[in-house]
């Protein structure tokens, strides 16, 4: 029987194999371990998709407005989901590497699920430095510090703004618990600037964090400098992580007045300044740095639909396997590459599927996700305009790639790279990316109307609320007898 | 009041020299005011957990002269503050980390 102390395991469990990994392990011992952290995570992971959710962990067993809480419902479910099955490869891909990059990499993904499953606001801060430190310390190896710096800094200003508004929230609301905030937002929050431009600095702290336009600067800089293996990794999850954060605070406070057209036009720039980088910008990696942008301007824009959990859940699902895809596809090939359609049908069929499913052509995954947003769009069509766009956009660019790279009779140059034995384990990657793919587009057919079912389920905070009533703390807060001193 | 005045010229003061300090060109001067930004969010963080009557008795030994449970300023923030501080600290050590990495 699943118990809701599992939850915790999402975090310690990779901080533990961290630990391990400080060990001189084989390369065969680190995938092994990595393995085994993916195999007992995803049990837990389908334990919990049977359970009735969501689950709460009041860490300590303090009551949740004194103590840090962690939610989990079937959005964070399947969040979780996608970052272990992209963290599976980028692991196995970073095994050869030092210990000291396999540590780090396991402190990222502890963060990850950490910012996933928390529902403390100072929590969250917390996760948001480990995740900053860890990113940063994966550069190391990288001569461009100067941009890695910029990439800190950045990090830090966001972490100001952060604080300044928990700081503001608990003096006025006396709890960070994301749950407590949205049930006392509307009296607190009524006929009042102020708490509106609070809430709007916390997503400014978010959106610095998910590089929407025009914070994105430090993104295509700093990210085309990670080290290959884990590119995928980084450019899938962290960026979709913050967009997840900033659904679980509009879901609680709602986007209001003022923040509504603010995300609607940084979504919409973000989208537009994408696909211009998508078309515009040479080299394989900078076209998908810009990629990623557009597709984080659609899923700001699905914030502002009038049910953005029903469309989050699988877009967000839908966005990491796809990017890591992309980025395992990109790092595999060279700009200078022609004539890769002679390189035999399995590598075609793989790039193929990769590309239908960025695109977004059914029967593939993003079909489904994309339908999931349009359907709410009906009443907005310049914003449906928008996010169909982008389709005819990447159906472009795929076209130019495939020209570019695909037809052409020069092949001899990349015969060469595919002998040595990392090569065969990135061409195992690109298999298991586009698999995965595949994978999401049977399971998206079968299992489209539950996310509409779901996504009604995700947005109701008080849903939450009814779980923390029937979940009693084992602490209670200590009542203080004091007499007056005379 | 008067306690609840130096608060604020402390927070103050330590605002205006991080801000001038990080907008510096030099890198240490940019990490002290980054070290001082950090002070003045750990005062702010320390008064969040400071309402009505509790501002009276600030900076005065909670159990001794306060007395009440409704003059005991919130331990919680100071908790918080804690944790503050090691992000902070780790965040300094890994930027100057990076410059010496970068000299070097």
């Amino acid at each position: 029987m699943i118990q809701s102390w599992n939850i915790g395991l999402f975090f310690t469990l990779p901080l533990l194999v961290a630990i391990f990994h400080f060990a001189p392990l084989s390369t065969a011992g680190r995938r092994w371990l990595n393995s085994m952290l993916v195999a007992t995570l995803s049990v837990f992971i389908w334990a919990w998709s049977q359970s009735d959710l969501p689950q709460l962990l009041l860490v300590g067993g303090w009551p949740h407005f004194a103590g840090i809480q962690w939610s989990l419902d079937e959005l964070s479910l399947v969040l979780l989901g996608a970052t272990l099955l992209v963290y599976w490869p980028a692991s196995w891909a970073l095994s050869h590497r030092s210990p000291q990059m396999n540590v780090i990499f396991h402190f990222v993904l502890a963060a990850c699920f950490g910012l996933i499953l928390s529902a403390d606001l100072f929590n969250i801060y917390v996760m948001l430095e480990i995740l900053t430190l860890a990113s940063a310390l994966l550069f190391i190896e990288n001569k461009s510090l100067s941009k890695l710096k910029t990439y800190v800094w950045m990090n830090v200003v966001g972490s100001v703004f952060y604080l300044f508004a928990i700081v503001y929230l608990y003096q006025n609301l006396g709890t960070m618990n994301l749950i407590d905030i949205g049930l006392k937002w509307n009296v607190f929050a009524a006929n009042s600037l102020l708490p509106n431009l609070i809430i709007a600095s916390l997503c400014f702290a978010f959106i610095l964090k998910a590089a929407i336009f025009p914070l994105n600067i430090w993104l295509p800089e700093a990210y085309a400098l990670l080290p290959k293996e884990v590119q995928p990794f980084m450019n899938a999850v962290p960026t979709k992580v913050a967009i997840y954060l900033m659904f679980r605070l509009t879901s609680s406070v709602g986007t209001g007045s003022m923040l509504q057209p603010i995300f609607v036009l940084l979504g919409s720039t973000s989208l537009i300044v994408g696909a211009l980088g998508l078309l515009s910008k040479k080299g394989l990696i900078s076209n998908l740095l810009y990629f990623n942008l557009s597709h984080l301007g659609v899923m700001l824009l699905i914030l502002t639909l009038p049910n953005p959990a029903e469309s989050l859940l699988y877009y967000l699902a839908f966005d990491i396997l796809v990017v890591n895809a992309l980025f395992v596809l990109g790092n595999q090939m060279h700009d200078s590459d022609r004539g890769l359609i002679l390189q035999g049908p399995l590598f075609l069929t793989v790039v193929g599927i990769i590309l239908m499913s960025a695109i977004g052509l059914p029967p593939f995954g993003g079909f489904w996700a994309e339908v999931l947003v349009i359907r709410q769009t009906i009443s907005q069509p310049m914003l449906a305009l928008l996010i169909l766009s982008l389709t005819f956009i990447s159906i472009l660019f795929a076209l130019r790639f495939w020209a570019t790279h695909f037809v052409g009779p020069d092949v001899e140059a990349r015969e060469s790279t595919h002998t040595g034995p990392h090569q065969r384990m990135v061409n195992f990657n690109l298999i298991y990316s586009s698999a995965l793919l595949a994978l999401f587009s049977i399971v998206s057919i079968w299992t489209y109307d539950w996310a509409i079912v779901w996504g009604e389920q995700i947005q109701k905070p008080q849903r939450h609320f009814e779980k923390i009533l029937q979940q009693p703390p084992s602490r209670a807060v200590p009542t203080l007898e004091l007499e007056e001193v005379p | 009041m008067f306690v609840n005045a130096w608060i604020a010229l402390g927070l103050f003061l330590f605002l205006m020299v991080a801000i001038r300090f990080l907008l510096d060109t030099q890198f240490l001067r940019r990490i002290l005011g980054f070290a001082l930004l950090g002070h003045a969010l750990n005062l702010m963080l320390l008064l969040s957990g400071v309402t009505g009557a509790q501002r009276n008795v600030i900076g005065t030994p909670a159990f001794v002269q306060a007395g009440r449970f409704e003059l005991i300023v919130d331990p919680l923030p100071q908790a918080l503050i804690l944790t503050a501080i090691v992000i902070g600290f780790a965040v300094t050590a890994v930027l100057l980390i990076f410059e010496i990495v970068e000299k070097e």
